[in-house]
């Protein structure tokens, strides 16, 4: 793998984690999270925090803290570069990848990027009204919760590519199991497919178990030079690859999916080939996958999207036992935001960091030299490639 | 049809410039989308599975209407719009609907159902 191939300047890579407890109360303030989560990020990498010269964040509907307001909380030095963004799960690939093309150019040494809500006990995405110019057309009839436009997607994906409720079930059980060895996971107790079949709708075609868990809490990941990275902490992963893709008519709003074209390719198709280009890989290569997993249809259609497994045949794939601990390709290796909790991709970036870093634990990847992420489900999102350095 | 909170917004744009083409009650279209179809679970109603499992409150104002159904309806002449169909109970993706309207007080609801099923 040659790293950042078509991009000058320095390579970077993602030298530590952080987190905070996933919890149902927090009983915190999202700027307490935030500080602990990016401070405990940059003592994972064994970096100070007067070190840091630049940070990345996103929120949605303003339920979140801006950088500035961490960068003052921790008595931080000089920012040189910043980005807020109002962004929901299609933000955390793009800004660590933004972080990463920052450091290559030299803007920055050192930056975090954290997400950090009170998801569960604060304002909740899962109710939440989008502003926007489409909610005229979605909220007269009822048509008014994140998880209904997804689902609709989910239908048509299903129906077009004959797949069905074993398919959407066989993602919620591969996840779960991993979730059982996950001390941070929300949802941890075992689930086969005849529970999953047992639970009713919530919203066809999805039960609870094809639903994210709406928790409190932060994540945070720091993006150096490899330079630099290599003499801290812990091995670098290496930022090879990222890049944001909207594909035509992304819609008014986060909910507006009217003029969009195909409903079975999500913004995965059409960012694969540069993602994989750019990282001078193939789908071949990738070692293990975190799929952006709000829904169970969203696993599949990344899988299907990035090319991982054909076109129709991602819920054979997963119920193959392909995406297990000892599977093909492993994916979603720490229950993902349907177990672990919905830190809106936030936290399926710093799995994928463990995993190629080697510290996955008990549900460490054997091969982990190339991993793959997704941040988001429908018109737009953004993915990258993290590799090992070789 | 819809229930909802009172005094709802009528489905007619308001964004300048964007005017929904005028439509026959009498066209014949055919589905392309169905979700959003929300059930009562089996001797467990919707609003308790809410408090039991924790999970998001589903724009809670439509409650009363459980179950409805939304759906992405493609007319013959090409344009997609979101609307409830109803009854929902029978509907599957590319069954043909026709549209019904309703007036409410303050607007009418365009909303579609089956195709032969009665007023």
């Amino acid at each position: 793998v040659s790293a950042l191939t078509s991009a000058p300047g320095r390579v970077a890579a993602v030298a530590g984690v952080g987190f905070t407890p996933f919890s149902r109360d927090s009983g915190r303030s999202v700027l307490a999270l935030a500080t602990e989560a990016v401070a405990g990020a940059v003592a994972d990498a064994g970096l100070r925090l007067d070190q840091v010269d630049g940070m990345a964040s996103f929120m949605v509907s303003d339920d979140s803290v801006p950088c500035v307001a961490v960068s003052s909380a921790l008595g931080l030095g000089q920012l040189r570069t910043v980005l807020d963004v109002q962004l929901g799960g299609q933000a955390p690939c793009h800004l660590v990848w933004q972080a990463a093309q920052s450091v290559a150019r030299g803007d920055a040494e050192v930056v975090v990027v954290y997400r950090a809500l009170n998801g569960r006990s604060g304002a909740r995405v899962g109710s939440m009204q989008f502003a926007g110019m489409g909610g005229q057309y979605r909220y007269p009839i009822g048509y008014g919760a994140y998880l209904m436009y997804v689902g609709m997607w989910a239908q048509r994906f299903l129906y077009e590519t004959g797949q069905g409720p074993d398919d959407l079930g066989a993602v919620a059980v591969s996840q779960r199991r991993y979730a059982q060895d996950n001390e941070r996971a929300a949802r941890r107790q075992p689930l086969d497919l005849e529970a999953y079949l047992a639970e009713s709708y919530v919203v066809e075609p999805y039960r609870r178990s094809d639903c994210t868990v709406e928790v409190d809490g932060a994540c945070a990941v720091v993006v150096t030079s490899l330079e630099r990275a290599r003499d801290l902490a812990h091995p670098p992963a290496v930022v090879a690859s990222g890049c944001y893709r909207a594909g035509p008519h992304p819609g008014l709003d986060i909910g507006d999916h009217l003029l969009w074209e195909d409903y079975t390719r999500n913004y995965t198709s059409w960012l694969r080939d540069e993602l994989f280009g750019r990282a001078g890989i193939g789908q071949g290569d990738v070692e293990v996958a975190e799929i952006y997993d709000c829904f169970t249809s969203t696993v599949l259609m990344g899988l299907e999207g990035l090319g991982l497994c054909e076109r129709g045949e991602s819920g054979a794939f997963v119920r193959s036992g392909a995406t297990a601990l000892d599977g093909r390709l492993p994916t979603n290796t720490g229950g993902g935001l349907l177990a672990e909790g919905y830190l809106h991709g936030m936290n399926t970036v710093a799995e994928a960091v463990l995993q190629v870093q080697g510290r996955g634990g008990i549900r460490q990847v054997p091969r982990h030299e190339v991993a793959v992420v997704t941040s988001g489900a429908l018109m737009d999102g953004s993915a990258m490639v993290l590799t090992a350095d070789r | 049809m819809v229930g909802g909170p009172a005094g709802a917004p009528g489905l007619a744009a308001t964004v300048p410039g964007l005017r929904p083409a005028p439509l026959s009650t009498d066209a014949v279209l055919p589905v392309v989308c169905l979700g959003g179809v929300r059930r009562r679970g089996v001797g467990r109603p919707w609003h308790r599975l809410f408090v039991r499992a924790g999970h998001v409150a589903v724009s809670p104002g439509y409650a009363g209407d459980l179950p409805y159904a939304v759906a992405t309806v493609e007319l013959a002449e090409g344009p997609r719009l979101l609307s409830r169909v109803d009854p929902p109970a029978t509907l599957a993706i590319g069954d043909r609907v026709v549209a019904r309207f309703v007036d409410h007080p303050t607007w009418t609801e365009l909303y579609f159902a089956p195709e032969g099923a009665s007023a």
